[in-house]
């Protein structure tokens, strides 16, 4: 779950263009959006896109999203939970 | 009409009426336009999630708005009309190579050439007019006639109008002016526009 | 220099067919023109509906007298015919025409033969489709077959494109600049919009409800829509079908795509129109609402008409229930529909509104009716937060 949740905060910072922030800043437990890291619901349409492309998890419903990226402890533990990716 | 800022970005060089502001060796636009944001301490996060041409525009009109006095003016008063050649080709393939496996929507977005303005209207809480138009190159006729044109209509004071055009990291230009419709300073007109260019 | 701006011709495209009467005869009689896919060469094919045009490429030259042989974008045949059509009503004659401005909104230029491109190295034509593929071209191409040749431009500000090149064109004629303007918009459909709206989560894979509690994002659709503005002092004894009296444009300054909640950009440029055209928001018979169908548009759109209108909101729909978003060429579109209510003296209901959502105060008509048409306002929202409104009023 370590390694998942240092592989997520990696793919995050490249994936949404945080240049400005290393990996060991990020709290796995702090929010992801509104006050914590300030994404935006363009942060979150692409998130999706990292969910499909390297957990090959499909989100269709946006709503859904809102609760798995809430940290990103709760999106490490739904990849565990629904990835038919080995990790 | 007058001038009270002028700002290009080309070939490494940031400059406004009177000086080279910021020059580099390095003519990548992204990297220039990086240590630019960078050395001038600019803090705004989302300038990393704009394409490179939003970029362009972007810290264009951080040179334009230095020392101007923001809060003067209303939010709607303050009007903006851009142009450019390429519309948004550069991020338009980038996106179209997302599409071939998962569309990315953060490329997506900046497929609209208007985009650069809503960028620089939420930056700086600019609610007046904003359009923009596709022409095959610089012209001042044009600029100054839709100039004109804003500010016949109320409540438009400020125009932030020019031209952003990027065509690769090495090819890009952006010339911003911002104009008072009343005041002093540098007449906006084609002998102006003109001399500004040559630079 | 104040001149009223009048309107003497229009012309429509879109998925309710070719020309105004078809367009007219299906909002009059509630047919919808979104369907399941049939001509988009798209992997999306079995996921969407969308609003076409019903005619493939080859039908629509044909119509047009153009050889099949010729590579020309769609975009540019949609605002052929549509451009024609109001050019023939208002009766334009070459001479006319010579000194007449053309002014086109676009999104999407000539992407529907780009992006069919299958292989950059081997594609026999490509120089040529590339100088269809900027969004100029569709301007310069309608320009040159209508004969048009004043001042000419493009503008492209997302789904207000229209809407801008309409009120570019009133300001040019009420100040004196010119005497004629052409203007409106065009846009066709596009794997390349498509896969954006979708990797954007607001395209309805069902038919779209704008207004309604259930509703879940819109469909796109295509089209085309051009007006001629005509100097009152220039028309002499020509019918005016309506004028153009108010116009404006405002900036969200919120987000790159989402409206924002308090409706302020739009709340502004429905002000600022009403001002321009110097009348109060009760004399607003039918507004033609931007309404996408999106949770996020609708509901920031119907807190701006609060706003504005207070308890006392005009009758409104949104026609893109029948057509589809037409993305750039909206505005063009729908001032046709806005104007040919108040020749009509009707308003148009849209579709697939059944139940309220609470959170809206007001609600949209759902019939249509005959009924005293003086003036009509006509929204359209772009993304980069846009926002343009158009009023029309009647002679």
């Amino acid at each position: 779950m370590d390694e998942l949740i240092q592989e997520l905060k990696e793919k995050i910072i490249a994936q949404l263009n945080l240049e400005d922030i290393e990996p060991d800043e990020i709290d796995a437990s702090q929010p992801l959006f509104g006050d914590g890291l300030g994404l935006d619901s363009i942060d979150a349409l692409e998130l999706i896109v990292l969910m499909e492309r390297d957990y090959n998890i499909k989100i269709t419903d946006t709503s859904e999203g809102r609760n798995i990226f809430s940290t990103i402890t709760t999106m490490a533990e739904y990849i565990t939970a629904n990835s038919n990716r080995n990790i | 009409m007058h001038i009270i800022n002028y700002c290009s970005i080309r070939k490494g060089k940031i400059a406004n009426a009177e000086r080279v502001l910021f020059s580099s060796d390095e003519y990548q636009l992204s990297s220039f336009l990086k240590s630019y944001y960078k050395i001038n301490k600019i803090s705004y996060p989302k300038f990393y999630k704009m394409d490179a041409q939003c970029k362009l525009a972007f810290i264009a009109s951080e040179v334009l708005f230095t020392d101007f006095d923001r809060e003067k003016y209303k939010d709607e008063e303050i009007a903006m009309v851009f142009a450019n050649s390429e519309s948004t080709l550069s991020t338009d393939m980038d996106y179209w190579e997302s599409a071939q496996t998962i569309a990315s929507p953060a490329l997506f977005v900046y497929t609209l050439p208007n985009i650069m303005m809503g960028e620089i209207a939420i930056r700086n809480k600019i609610k007046g007019e904003n359009l923009f138009f596709i022409a095959e190159d610089f012209d001042s006729n044009l600029l100054l006639q839709q100039t004109e044109l804003l500010f016949q209509n109320n409540p438009t004071k400020i125009v932030i109008v020019g031209w952003v055009n990027y065509e690769s990291e090495e090819r890009y230009l952006a010339r911003l002016f911002l104009i008072t419709k009343t005041g002093d300073g540098m007449l906006f007109n084609k002998e102006n526009i003109e001399k500004l260019n040559k630079d | 220099m104040s001149r009223r701006v009048a309107i003497t011709g229009i012309g429509v495209v879109s998925a309710l067919g070719l020309g105004v009467d078809e367009n007219i005869a299906a909002l009059q009689n509630g047919w919808t023109g979104i369907s399941s896919i049939q001509f988009l060469n798209t992997r999306l094919r079995d996921e969407f509906v969308l609003g076409e045009v019903k005619y493939s490429n080859d039908k629509l030259k044909e119509i047009l007298n153009i050889s099949t042989g010729k590579l020309i974008s769609r975009t540019s045949l949609m605002a052929f015919l549509a451009s024609r059509e109001a050019v023939d009503m208002a009766g334009l004659n070459t001479d006319k025409l010579k000194s007449c401005a053309f002014i086109s909104g676009t999104t999407v230029g000539g992407m529907d033969l780009t992006e069919q491109i299958k292989d950059f190295y081997s594609e026999k034509d490509l120089a040529e489709i590339i100088s269809l593929h900027s969004s100029g071209d569709s301007t310069e191409k309608t320009a040159d077959f209508l004969g048009a040749g004043g001042f000419s431009t493009t503008y492209s500000t997302a789904c207000s494109s229209a809407a801008n090149a309409i009120m570019l064109g009133g300001r040019l004629i009420k100040s004196g600049k010119v005497d004629r303007v052409i203007a409106g918009g065009t846009d066709a459909l596009s794997c390349f919009t498509l896969n954006g709206f979708n990797s954007l989560m607001i395209l309805d894979r069902n038919h779209c409800r704008p207004f309604d509690i259930s509703r879940s994002g819109l469909n796109l659709g295509e089209g085309a829509g051009y007006i001629v503005l005509e100097a009152e002092d220039v028309v002499k004894s020509k019918k005016i079908l309506a004028y153009l009296s108010g116009w404006a444009n405002s900036n969200d300054a919120h987000h790159q795509t989402a409206s924002s909640s308090e409706g302020i950009g739009a709340t502004l440029s429905m002000q600022k129109a009403l001002g321009v055209a110097g009348i109060n928001p009760g004399e607003i018979t039918y507004i033609n609402a931007h309404g996408t169908g999106t949770p996020n548009n609708d509901s920031s759109e119907a807190k701006a008409l609060a706003n504005v209108f207070g308890k006392n909101v005009p009758a409104y729909s949104s026609t893109k229930s029948f057509t589809g978003h037409t993305l750039g060429a909206c505005g063009g579109v729908e001032g046709v529909f806005s104007i040919m209510s108040i020749v009509n003296q009707e308003i148009y209901a849209g579709l697939n509104f059944t139940q309220a959502d609470e959170d809206i105060e007001s609600k949209p008509i759902v019939a249509y009716k005959k009924t005293g048409v003086k003036h009509v306002l006509s929204n359209s929202f772009g993304f980069g937060g846009n926002n343009s409104t158009l009023i029309f009023s009647k002679i």
